[in-house]
């Protein structure tokens, strides 16, 4: 898991924010759980 | 708050790799956990739907409870595992449900529509968007702007209502039924009961009380 992790970590991140970005837009997504927003994602 | 240990640690070791700052380490720990917790349960859920052979009303529910949980909000749980619980009993519920109200007589399901759509219009006009501490909605603009999605989501399941009601599809008055139940979930949701509700499954004892800090 780690070896694969560190040979796409360049991918992973840019993916990874991009979803983070994306995904603090709507109200909430479809469950009955919401993950704590990041600070500057706050809108 | 409650964060997942697992997109915490990833989240550190992915900011480690690359040398992010904090801010960018918290957005990567929100992606992880946005995806983890969304597709897990996701899964979860329609393995549950499909072993109580109500697959693709369960489906038909999520769909249907989601567009209007981006735009409207609504209660949530702390816990990511009391919503796990709560998301596998719901979803495949309001599916076993919709099925046994839709072979009642077709007059009873109609009125139960009418009425479903009313009280989904009326809360969603007088409460959304309803946020949380964990998403607090801080524009007014966006308030305004998710309001209108919210709206515009109540009036697309009306016309999908109306026009499952119309159609020769064999599955039409399950699926019909599966929005009407969803859309009185999501309204549900977005009341002050519908809060207590999900405080009252917080403050049972099943799930582990560990926070990371």
């Amino acid at each position: 898991m780690k070896k694969v992790m560190y040979r796409f970590s360049g991918l992973m991140v840019a993916a990874f924010l991009a979803i983070g970005t994306i995904g603090a837009t709507p109200a909430c997504w479809f469950l009955h759980y919401q993950p704590e927003v990041p600070e500057s994602l706050r809108r | 708050m409650s964060n997942t240990n697992f997109s915490r640690k990833m989240a550190a070791y992915l900011a480690a790799q690359h040398e992010l700052p904090a801010e960018k380490q918290d957005i990567i720990r929100f992606a992880i956990e946005t995806l983890t917790v969304n597709i897990g349960n996701l899964i979860l859920t329609l393995v549950i739907g499909g072993l109580l052979g109500v697959f693709k009303e369960t489906l038909a529910c999520i769909i249907t409870v989601g567009a209007f949980r981006h735009t409207a909000g609504g209660a949530h749980s702390k816990s990511p595992w009391r919503c796990l619980v709560g998301t596998m009993v719901v979803f495949p519920s309001l599916g076993l449900l919709a099925r046994k109200i839709s072979i009642i007589q077709p007059g009873y399901a109609e009125l139960l529509a009418m009425v479903v759509i009313i009280i989904g219009f009326i809360s969603i006009i007088l409460l959304a968007p309803v946020d949380t501490p964990a998403a607090p909605i801080l524009s007014p603009f966006r308030r305004e702007r998710l309001k209108v999605f919210a709206i515009s989501t109540m009036v697309l399941v009306t016309v999908l209502i109306i026009s499952l009601n119309k159609s020769t599809w064999n599955s039409a008055s399950e699926i019909q039924m599966c929005l009407v139940l969803s859309t009185l979930w999501a309204s549900f949701n977005l009341t002050k009961p519908g809060h207590s509700l999900w405080e009252s499954i917080d403050a049972l004892g099943f799930s582990r009380k560990k926070e990371v800090k």
